[in-house]
């Protein structure tokens, strides 16, 4: 299988720290990657790059193909950031709408005058997640596992071809974890969406990863098969 | 012992105060010094003339409705002229412009721009009105886009993902979550506003003030009283009911 996105190289250098150094990292299409380490190893930062938000000093980036990032490739990504990054004021609805602009003229966008056929998959999006009759609430008044069904949504209404998630079930408890996961994991291979995520936590990214990647001091240590690990695997890497 | 740092800095602050009282010639005691004369000043105040009540009335009123029409005019310009002057919403360069036009408005007090305003729109009410407006929008701008720039990056960053324009951050990210600090800020300049509107009178700005200084410049202090008393009143009024309904807020 192809790969649908390339790191090779990549250096970023900020007041003379080195934050990512000589990253190389493969992201196989269709493949589920997990990238664990400790705080400060650079996971996010490696995302924002990989996302453009943040230009690295050096090296040499290919997604779906092609080198570089235009905003052609940038619109099959799809981001769930740290925090979710839902706007708490915002009704669960307009949150999972904000995740379409690119498919809707400006003024359409702005008068909240949505087209319908994506009105149609919000609310075929908001089924498949069951949080349909949330979907006047406003996103401060939500549990932390219906925000993450969320932030799902508005990151699927994107169309994406790849999702690049940070955390995104940090701040939920084993159980609520795997419920937002398993949803997430079906609706992914339905789909055949490929995901880049950073977790801290090695059974989530055992369950529902192909592939863990271990990163510490801004570059890519060692990477293991999901089948494979076990709790004292992913010590020894962390050791190592 | 060698005093600490934070001990010389009182000093010298303590050094700075007495040199400046010098430089002014001030002396505190000068409030107590000439008692008969402050006796019969408050003697004056406290003999209030009630015949002039309508007139307390009507003042009242145009000086809340100043501040009504004013603090709303500032504080509706100020939220797009936040937004541009926010650096996480809009170029450098507009930015820059922005803070810079905010912080002039901010800069110069109410009462300041009701003495330019008088030059150019005449006496009255409508240049205490622009007066309150231009302050509130100075005020209203720095403290709102401090707010904007304050908000959650990874709302920004997901929308930067996606593609959004400036416009749609705005509409989407931006105004949203400052919400519940505008409706909090908008019943503090109003309460602040009517303070604000009570001495514009003073330079012929319209309001409250005007008849205050015109009974003090007549020696009429038992007139200038009650305008004195209303206004007390007004202001205490309006901070309680914008205390009040800002701790409403807060909890819904």
């Amino acid at each position: 299988m192809s790969d649908v996105l390339s790191m090779n190289q990549i250096r970023l250098i900020i007041n003379e720290r080195k934050i990512i150094n000589n990253l190389t990292i493969n992201v196989k299409q269709n493949s589920a990657v997990t990238i664990m380490g400790p705080n400060g190893a650079g996971k996010t930062t490696l995302l924002k790059i990989a996302l453009g938000l943040i230009q690295p000093t050096s090296g040499e980036m290919h997604l779906f193909g092609k080198k570089g990032l235009d905003k052609q490739r940038r619109n099959l990504l799809g981001y769930i950031p740290q925090n979710l990054g839902l706007v708490n004021e915002l009704s669960v609805f307009t949150n999972v709408m904000m995740g379409a602009l690119r498919h809707m003229p400006r003024w359409r966008s702005i008068t909240g005058m949505y087209p319908k056929e994506l009105l149609t998959e919000a609310y075929s999006l908001m089924y498949e997640l069951k949080i349909t009759h949330l979907k006047d609430t406003k996103i401060k008044k939500l549990s932390g596992g219906e925000k993450q069904r969320v932030a799902i949504a508005r990151t699927l209404i994107q169309k994406p071809a790849m999702i690049l998630a940070d955390e995104m079930t940090a701040s939920l408890d084993f159980k609520a974890a795997v419920a937002v996961m398993d949803i997430f994991a079906e609706i992914r291979k339905k789909r055949g969406i490929t995901l880049l995520m950073t977790h801290h936590n090695p059974d989530i990214a055992k369950m529902y990863s192909d592939t863990v990647f271990i990163m510490i001091n801004g570059a890519i240590e060692k990477n293991i098969e999901s089948k494979e690990m076990s709790e004292d695997a992913i010590s020894s890497l962390y050791e190592a | 012992m060698k005093p600490s740092r934070f001990q010389y800095t009182w000093i010298v602050l303590f050094l700075i105060i007495i040199g400046s009282s010098i430089h002014l010639g001030f002396n505190p005691l000068s409030i107590i010094e000439d008692t008969d004369n402050s006796l019969t000043i408050i003697q004056e105040l406290l003999a209030f003339d009630f015949s002039v009540g309508d007139k307390v009335i009507f003042s009242l009123i145009e000086t809340l409705e100043m501040a009504l029409i004013g603090s709303s005019m500032g504080f509706v310009l100020s939220i797009p002229a936040a937004l541009l002057a926010a650096r996480n919403v809009s170029p450098f360069f507009i930015s820059a412009i922005f803070r810079g036009i905010l912080g002039i408005l901010w800069s110069m007090p109410p009462l300041l721009w009701a003495i330019l305003l008088v030059v150019i729109v005449g006496l009255g009410p409508t240049a205490g009105i622009f007066a309150i407006a231009l302050y509130i929008m100075g005020l209203s701008g720095k403290y709102l886009y401090e707010i904007y720039e304050s908000q959650n990056h990874s709302a920004y960053d997901a929308m930067h993902v996606i593609g959004a324009t400036r416009m749609q951050i705005a509409k989407f990210v931006t105004i949203p979550e400052a919400l519940p600090h505008m409706s909090n800020q908008y019943l503090f300049l109003l309460a602040y506003s009517v303070r604000e509107s009570s001495i514009l009178g003073l330079v012929g700005a319209g309001g409250i003030g005007f008849y205050i200084i015109h009974h003090l410049e007549s020696l009429n202090y038992g007139k200038a009283a009650p305008f004195i008393l209303g206004i007390l009143a007004v202001t205490l009024g309006m901070d309680y009911i914008s205390t009040k309904l800002r701790k409403r807020l807060v909890y819904h």
